[in-house]
């Protein structure tokens, strides 16, 4: 199961820079939003994989009966999924924002400098 | 276009889901649930008056500015976190106390506030959105 | 539970801004009793840790390596002090140079969630929580670039956004990885843990922290997103982020490196050469600007190398150096935005051949504005001139000569774009007649900051005392962990 998932880290993390790389913002958005998830099936991978025993005290006992799935890393991922989707939300209607007011789709544009006559007076 | 089926039906269901939703806050401690599901399930009920009844009437149901409420619960939630400070403990500790009515004892404690908050933020939040798309 | 307030009372500011929506006038009240609130908190932390070295607090009450801790040294504790400072300037500027339309957006709201952020970072001890600080600064830091919704601000944003977010995945894999190998993300049990790692495999991931905090702190291949997007939102915006992110990436530096990290071999040397490089590109790319807030953008770049160079030579003496550089660096460039900021409500732009003049019409501006690019450039006695001088002076006691002849290289290229802009902006005729000043409340921050820069510059004593204190602590970082683990049960 380990040698699967980390395979699919490395696939969505090559897929995500590929993306970035490509000339175009929406592509650039799409790819870091796979390699906020490729990141999160990696804190999954590296907290051990121990399926079947949630980390739950039995009745009666008072402490946890080793082996059970980390709780600590599901508490990670799911903070770092809410954060990352807010901010490709506000990314996203940035890039949305930019195509309102006439900007390419493309970064490169972004570096240059503004032509004269949007500079606001 | 609004149905009258559904102005028929959403007239149950506002209310009920609005229980539904407090009963989740109420729950939330230790079961599933807790103030995020909770808010959203009565965004839910308010987005289906506003389909039904207009964003006045969800207005009136709503009673309240969705951003002051959402400011109104994170100043909740802030303030659970300091409220352990006046007992010398460090922020954000659970404080309980047991609460003895005639119907029965509940359990009472910083974290359902911290929850409340969290209700009333995710309820205004999602509301304020609402409105925001539905003008568009 | 002082240690907490720094974070939680701008956090329930800005919650009541939320509450204040409709009303702007007591919105603007509220805002003041905020900055204030901060400079005030700060001051009694500081006062607080100064006696103890060490304050901690177990968020929730859950004992050490399990819960969220919040731990004040000597430097977080020098650092929400600064930040305290900033804030109530900031915020004072922030009524004259943000127009109604912006605040109407939520300014306000979004200032002390950048605030609290900040002290957030500065003084957690746990590095996931850190994490969130950091993007809880961040998403706040996107809002207020892109406020407002201008197309040069879409651009900058885009340009901030990218980068930022790609070095938050890079710091979120660190800490995925790091968590692995060691099952603790606390840093005082970190430090503990990291020896038995392999050392390669540590090494590895210290890269990996080293390139987002690198990011983050704007050092040499990854500084692009910062001189063009610094300069598009309102000055006060761009004072603010000047004077406080890039330093939250030089602190994160700073505490990672000292307490999980070892700060030697590939990594040290990396860092140095990447530190001078920052200088030198840094203040070449100044030299050859036309814009005002872009020069002092492509400054507060090189300025950055000074710290990490004294973070990387790793000695006691250069950590204190590199911590007197951040709070007189803060100080001095949030002030010269400030001052870009006067200058461009005046006159409507910040490019320098359309300003001039400005010594006859704002003479006490001119003064502030000498103070401030003397004390940059290092002249003596400046608060420049004493952080210079630690961070040369450690570099030779370790017989690094290349560093430290770059860095007097540097300041004084430092020197020539100040004068340059002293002659362009204040001596130079002006085309247009410069129409008197508005209100004056427009020069009293830029004045405040001032007298605490100035404070430093005079008297030295107290300030170097208290870096070397810092520079004692963070390399014995053994008390730091007593001081978290032990107070736990």
């Amino acid at each position: 199961m380990e040698t699967v998932l980390t395979l699919m880290v490395v696939a969505l993390y090559a897929a995500g820079v590929y993306l970035m790389l490509r000339r175009s913002m929406v592509k650039l958005l799409f790819g870091l939003a796979l390699l906020s998830n490729a990141t999160n099936l990696l804190i999954f991978t590296c907290a051990r994989i121990i399926g079947g025993r949630p980390p739950l005290v039995e009745p009666g006992q008072t402490v946890l009966a080793a082996p059970y799935a980390d709780p600590l890393a599901q508490a990670l991922i799911l903070t770092a999924i809410v954060i990352s989707f807010a901010i490709l939300a506000y990314a996203m209607i940035l890039v949305r924002r930019g195509y309102d007011l006439g900007e390419a789709d493309d970064p490169d544009e972004l570096s240059k400098a503004i032509p004269e006559e949007a500079r606001p007076e | 276009m609004t149905s009258r089926w559904l102005c028929i039906i959403t007239q149950f269901l506002t209310p009920l889901l609005l229980m539904l939703s407090v009963f989740l806050l109420l729950r939330g401690h230790n079961e599933p649930g807790g103030g995020f599901a909770g808010g959203l399930v009565a965004a839910c009920a308010l987005a289906l008056h506003m389909f039904a009844f207009g964003e006045t009437a969800m207005r009136k149901v709503l009673m309240i500015n969705p951003r002051t409420l959402s400011g109104i619960g994170l100043v909740v939630a802030v303030f659970s976190g300091f409220l352990p400070a006046l007992a010398q403990l460090p922020a954000f500790t659970g404080l309980w106390f047991d609460l003895t009515t005639p119907i029965g004892s509940t359990k009472l404690g910083t974290p359902i506030l911290f929850d409340v908050g969290v209700y009333m933020t995710v309820l205004g939040v999602c509301v304020s959105l609402m409105e925001d798309l539905h003008q568009e | 539970m002082i240690v907490a307030l720094p974070v939680l009372t701008p956090l329930l500011i800005a919650a009541l801004m939320i509450c204040l929506w409709q009303s702007p006038k007591a919105r603007i009240g509220v805002s003041i009793l905020g900055g204030v609130l901060q400079l005030v908190l700060g001051v009694a932390l500081f006062a607080q840790v100064l006696p103890a070295g060490h304050l901690v607090t177990q968020f929730g009450n859950w004992p050490a390596p399990f819960g969220i801790s919040f731990v004040a040294d000597y430097l977080s504790a020098g650092l929400v002090l600064m930040t305290g400072v900033l804030t109530l300037a900031m915020i004072v500027t922030s009524n004259v140079d943000v127009d109604s339309r912006r605040r109407q957006y939520g300014f306000h709201p979004l200032f002390f969630v950048l605030i609290a952020g900040v002290c957030g970072a500065f003084l957690t001890g746990d590095l996931f929580n850190m994490f969130v600080w950091f993007e809880c600064t961040l998403l706040a830091s996107f809002v207020l670039l892109s406020l407002g919704g201008e197309k040069k601000q879409v651009r900058g944003g885009l340009q901030y956004v990218v980068p930022n977010l790609f070095g938050s995945v890079i710091f979120l894999s660190g800490i995925g990885l790091l968590y692995g190998a060691t099952g603790t993300l606390n840093f005082a049990d970190l430090h503990q843990k990291a020896s038995l790692v392999h050392p390669g495999l540590l090494a590895s991931i210290s890269g990996l922290f080293l390139v987002c905090f690198g990011l983050k702190a704007a050092v040499f291949p990854f500084f692009s997103w910062l001189p063009t997007s610094y300069p598009t939102p309102p000055p006060v915006i761009t004072a603010l982020f000047a004077g406080l992110l890039t330093k939250v990436g030089v602190y994160a530096l700073v505490r990672t490196f000292t307490l999980v990290f070892p700060m030697e071999g590939i990594i040290q040397t990396v860092l140095i050469t990447l530190s001078c490089l920052t200088m030198i590109i840094g203040v070449v790319a100044a030299a050859s600007q036309k814009d005002f807030k872009h020069i002092l953008a492509y400054h507060s770049m090189s300025q950055i190398g000074y710290m990490t160079a004294g973070l990387a030579l790793g000695t006691k003496f250069a950590f204190a150096a590199t911590v007197l550089y951040m709070i007189h660096h803060s100080l001095v460039k949030a002030n010269l935005f400030l001052i870009a900021g006067s200058v461009e409500r005046t006159s409507g732009s910040s490019e320098l051949p359309s300003l001039g003049g400005f010594h006859k019409a704002r003479p006490f501006l001119a003064i502030l504005f000498v103070l401030m690019a003397a004390s940059l450039a290092g002249l003596p006695p400046s608060s420049g001139f004493w952080s210079k001088l630690f961070v040369v002076q450690s570099s030779l006691r370790i017989e690094q000569f290349v560093v430290a002849g770059v860095m007097l290289a540097v300041s004084l290229l430092t020197l020539f774009s100040m004068v340059k802009v002293w002659n362009e902006v204040f001596l130079k005729e002006p085309k247009e007649p410069i129409p008197p000043l508005k209100s004056a409340v427009d020069h009293w921050p830029i004045a405040f900051v001032a007298v605490t820069v100035l404070l430093f510059g005079f008297w030295i004593q107290p300030f170097s005392d208290y870096a070397l204190e810092v520079g004692q602590q963070l390399s014995t970082p053994q008390i730091y962990v007593e001081a978290v683990l032990g107070v736990a049960r």
